[in-house]
């Protein structure tokens, strides 16, 4: 399927992702998640060395709503707590722009590996 | 978490509190510690600084125009993304100079209201500054030195002299002479660097009239101890201080400046000091300053002395047990004051006994302590009197911008039926707020730079007066608190507004807790108002009741003058008496010279001595000490003293047999013989048994507050410290002809004073007269602004009642019925704020206590002046506004509604 050429624009309009909303579209790759465990998930996965402070999140939030990358949810208690959460969910255009993110990283990982071997060897 | 839920729903952008302000506080929630009161206060403050931190950026982000459009067409919303940021923030800023341009324009339109808040805010912003400034630039001057923590001023102590009543203050300040500094310099490792230094007088001629100035004496490592280059050439070079000093000289920077009119080629010219040529090497920079603090150093002595010269020049000062010099060091990195002082002690007191002599090491902080430590009482008094400026200011301000909305309810109203959004009227009002606020300050700025100037005119001769400049820092916080104020009441009526939204009917123009607001912040001002009156009107009790007190003698037409006769020029005692005795007959030849004297220690005028006697017969008073005066022939013809039993002295008793007799004041005849005539009776004194023949009336030597001190007077024909002159008419006509007197005689020597007894009697009250003066001061501007507070209440309630009063009168109304009715609010504040201010000032008062001469501090007069003055203020202030709408014609009333 080929994609539409205005949703290209958008993803290379939107990239590089700052490294925040970068984090937060990662962790809802692998599903939903309430306020609360995105920030959970974000500092496990970082070994706490990223702290989201909790009015930026939604400031990220509504960033990437306003995109259309996120998109809200059902709102539904998760497991840890009987009290409903809103959720939020990645949209179909957030994958992508999380997917060319990390595609457009490796590439720029892999050039300064080649880079680096080849400072080396000179 | 309610009030949580309410601070987050107001700061936040609408939108994203309607998207996100729920989630937000459900997620703090889901973070709130369930353990640890530390940690829940903790997460508590985090909270509300992130929230904060939050709605600023969120509202940025909405400028921006980053959450603006939401589309998911992506050449459009690129697009509109990069215009709206640009269109955004240019229409914000458009909008803002709306604000502004339209805020003059309505300030303008009200001359009386904007006239009243600007004086409000500069009187209070602009005199706290001042004083402020004045205050602490008196007491806290910056020190130009290089990490003047690590500099550490090294004393000796005398223990034997804890116990001596005279020398107890004393006993771990003693200077160290020479050879002490110098085995402490040889043996010490704890210091980078140490250096001496002290102070001496010298008289220097060459330059205008002889005169004598202070001279620094500095050993060559100074300088590089305090980290200070000199402006121009160089510091002393080891081989030139100590034993083998030369004569050279460092000058600082004003002697340079004034004195030698800012020559460029200074350096290697010389100037003369008691005649000897000194090379001048180096000029200091201009903020070079070292306080003293040994040797009975004065704290309020500048420390800048006109010119340095290395130590070792002047005679006798390397010998041992001539205590001259401070030691400083520079400490190294990480050594403690407490490992420097054992050091210091063992190599300072030597092979002498530990009972005899020690060390005193003395910080940063001491150094500090020994100037304020004297001060710091008028000092927090000034300080917390400027503070209650800057709050009646503030309240002042609020007052008066309540009474404004509620006047502008009925525009506000319109504005809003006419589409205005209301956070757009919130922000008009915010931004007439600021705006007063900066002309305000602006004004408050001239006035703090005058009135600095003006302080330091009236303020007792203190050193570095003259690099009083006004804080900036101080001006900056009293303006931020005069915006501040302005913002905070200026938002205050409009949280009701925006509550409201839309709904225009129900916008009242004015809650009952505005009003309430405003009488009890003016229940406030005159409370402070009261409190300041009361303070300024003892202190000025006070001040009259030391000027009416009785020195002893009479000081009117009396001149004290006090001419040095060098001992450098005048080697031979007996040449020197002779010139003294020449130059008495000179001033005694002046015509409208009545009678001259002399003596050791004139009154007021900071010299004499005290020492120790012994009475005949009377051992068990043990040695008491007493005060000792060497006068001349005719002293107490001259000042007027009476002589209370006895006979005055004789020609004889000063030239044949000098110091044989003595005379002795009132006060010591009574306390070492109660109740005896001690004529006849003898007195043992510096060796010698002296046989007191008369008893004369007291004097006060030091103050006017001074007590009675015993005082004998011993009588002498040598040169004596001052002359003391009585003359026919205002001594100042004199001094002309007395300077041409000296002259005449010794055109070499100096004359080091030539001043009215009377006025080194008002000297003596400077510091009374500066708290005086300032308190009097504070307690006017408090006045004015009480005054403006009550206008603006009893205005506000006039101009809401204008209809209801035109019905009234129209129903027939007395306009005195009228009148008393709308007084009825601001007298119940006034009276309010009178009875706290009492409560209030009784207290304050009672801090004053120690400042008071003669006047308790619940002095009833005083008390019942102010409260009198407050309610005819009180009255005046709030009856101008009353009677003028009392006077209006009822139908104009009514019409115009």
């Amino acid at each position: 399927m080929s994609t539409p050429p205005d949703v290209q624009t958008v993803i290379e309009a939107s990239l590089p992702l700052n490294s925040m909303d970068f984090l937060v579209l990662a962790v809802l790759t692998d599903g939903e998640r309430h306020g609360y465990g995105i920030v959970k998930d974000i500092t496990a996965r970082t070994d706490g060395r990223v702290k989201v402070r909790p009015g930026n999140l939604y400031r990220v939030i509504d960033r990437l709503m306003d995109r259309g990358f996120v998109e809200v949810k059902a709102r539904r208690a998760p497991e840890s707590s009987s009290e409903p959460r809103q959720h939020y969910g990645i949209t179909s255009l957030g994958h992508k722009v999380a997917a060319a993110h990390v595609a457009l990283f490796s590439d720029v990982v892999a050039a300064s590996g080649k880079l680096r071997h080849a400072s080396r060897l000179a | 978490m309610t009030w949580f839920h309410r601070i987050v729903g107001w700061l936040l952008p609408r939108r994203f509190r309607y998207r996100h302000g729920r989630d937000l506080v459900e997620l703090y929630e889901d973070m709130y510690p369930t353990s640890g009161r530390l940690g829940r206060v903790r997460f508590g403050v985090r909270v509300v600084g992130e929230t904060l931190i939050t709605c600023i950026l969120a509202r940025l982000d909405r400028v921006r125009g980053w959450s603006r459009g939401g589309n998911h067409n992506a050449t459009e919303r690129s697009g509109a993304a990069k215009h709206s940021s640009v269109l955004g923030g240019g229409t914000a800023i458009l909008s803002l100079w709306q604000d502004v341009h339209f805020g003059f324009r309505t300030l303008r339109k009200r001359p009386l209201f904007t006239a009243v808040a600007v004086v409000t805010l500069g009187l209070g912003i602009g005199g706290a500054t001042a004083i402020f400034s004045v205050v602490e630039g008196m007491f806290f001057p910056p020190l130009p030195y290089e990490r003047p923590r690590e500099l550490v001023t090294v004393l000796e102590s005398f223990p034997q002299w804890r116990t001596n009543t005279l020398l107890a203050s004393e006993w771990d300040r003693v200077c160290l002479d020479f050879p002490d500094y110098e085995r402490w310099r040889a043996g010490q490792s704890f210091f980078q660097d140490v250096a001496a230094f002290g102070s001496t007088s010298m008289t220097l001629s060459g330059l205008g009239e002889p005169e004598l100035i202070q001279i620094g004496t500095a050993s060559s490592s100074l300088l590089h101890v305090l980290g200070v280059r000199p402006s121009l050439g160089r510091g002393f070079m080891p081989d030139e201080s100590g034993r083998n000093a030369v004569r050279v000289a460092i000058i600082s920077h004003t002697f340079w400046q004034e004195r030698l009119g800012e020559d460029p080629d200074v350096l290697g010219k010389a100037i003369t000091l008691d005649g000897q040529a000194f090379q001048i090497v180096g000029v200091l920079p201009r903020s070079f300053r070292i306080r003293r603090l040994g040797c009975g150093a004065d704290p309020a002595d500048p420390g800048t002395p006109p010119v340095w010269i290395p130590v070792g020049i002047v005679a006798n000062s390397l010998r041992t047990d001539y205590h001259l010099y401070d030691g400083i060091g520079r400490l190294k990195a990480g050594v403690t004051l407490d490992q420097a002082l054992t050091q210091t002690e063992s190599l300072i007191r030597g092979d002498r006994d530990s009972s005899q002599r020690g060390a005193s090491l003395m910080s940063e902080d001491d150094r500090r302590e020994f100037a304020i430590g004297p001060y710091r009482t008028p000092l927090l008094l000034l300080m917390g009197a400027s503070l209650i400026l800057l709050v009646l200011a503030c309240g002042n301000v609020a007052t008066l911008l309540l009474a404004e909305i509620a006047v502008r309810h009925r525009e506000m109203m319109t504005r809003a039926a006419l589409g205005a959004k209301p956070f757009r009227l919130v922000r008009q009002l915010l931004t007439e707020s600021v705006l007063l606020g900066i002309v305000g300050s602006a004004a408050a700025i001239l006035l703090a730079v005058a009135g600095t100037r003006a302080l330091t005119d009236v303020a007792p001769p203190f050193p570095w007066l003259q690099q009083v400049r006004v804080n900036g820092m101080v001006l900056i916080f009293a303006s931020a608190a005069g915006v501040l104020s302005g913002l905070v009441f200026g938002l205050a009526p409009s949280i009701g507004l925006r509550r409201l939204g839309t709904a225009i009917s129900t916008i009242r123009a004015e809650h009952k807790w505005q009003r309430r607001l405003q009488s009890s912040v003016v229940s406030m001002e005159i409370a402070l108002t009261v409190m300041l009156l009361v303070s300024g009107g003892l202190l000025a009790r006070s001040l009259v009741g030391l000027f009416s007190v009785d020195p002893g003698f009479r000081h009117e037409n009396l001149a004290e003058v006090r001419v040095l006769l060098s001992q450098y020029r005048f080697v031979d005692p007996d040449a020197r008496s002779s010139v003294f005795q020449e130059i008495r007959d000179a001033i005694a030849a002046v015509p409208g010279v009545l009678r001259v004297s002399g003596t050791s220690g004139l009154p007021f005028s900071g010299s004499g001595w005290l020492s120790t006697v012994r009475i005949e017969g009377k051992e068990t008073l043990g040695e008491p000490w007493v005060h000792g005066r060497e006068v001349l022939p005719g002293f107490f013809d001259v000042m007027e003293l009476p002589m209370v039993s006895g006979r005055t002295f004789v020609d004889a008793d000063h030239w044949v047999e000098p110091r044989a007799n003595v005379i002795v004041s009132e006060t010591m005849a009574q306390r070492f013989w109660p109740g005896e005539d001690p004529v006849g009776a003898r007195v043992r004194y510096s060796g010698q048994w002296l046989t007191v023949t008369g008893v004369v009336g007291d004097v006060r030597h030091e103050r006017l507050d001074s007590e009675f001190q015993p005082t004998m007077y011993i009588p002498v024909s040598t040169a004596t410290a001052s002359l003391v002159v009585r003359t026919a008419v205002e001594p100042q006509h004199l001094f002309p002809q007395l300077r041409q007197a000296v002259s005449s005689v010794d055109p070499g020597a100096p004359i080091l004073r030539l001043t009215p007894v009377s006025s080194l009697m008002t000297e003596t009250t400077a510091h009374e007269r500066f708290r005086t003066v300032i308190l009097l001061t504070f307690a006017s501007i408090a006045v004015v602004l009480g005054a403006a507070g009550v206008f603006g209440v009893t205005a506000r309630s006039v101009a809401r009642r204008t209809k209801e009063i035109g019905i009234r009168m129209a129903l027939g109304a007395k306009s005195a019925e009228v009148t008393r009715n709308l007084l009825g609010r601001s007298i119940r504040a006034c009276i309010l704020g009178i009875a706290f201010g009492l409560v209030g000032a009784f207290t304050a008062s009672k801090l004053l206590s120690p400042f008071l001469f003669e006047v308790s501090h619940w002095d009833p007069p005083t008390y019942s002046a102010v409260v009198l003055l407050t309610v005819g203020v009180c009255w005046l202030a709030s009856y101008v506004p009353a009677r003028r709408i009392a006077g209006v014609n009822p139908v104009d009333v009514l019409r115009a509604e």
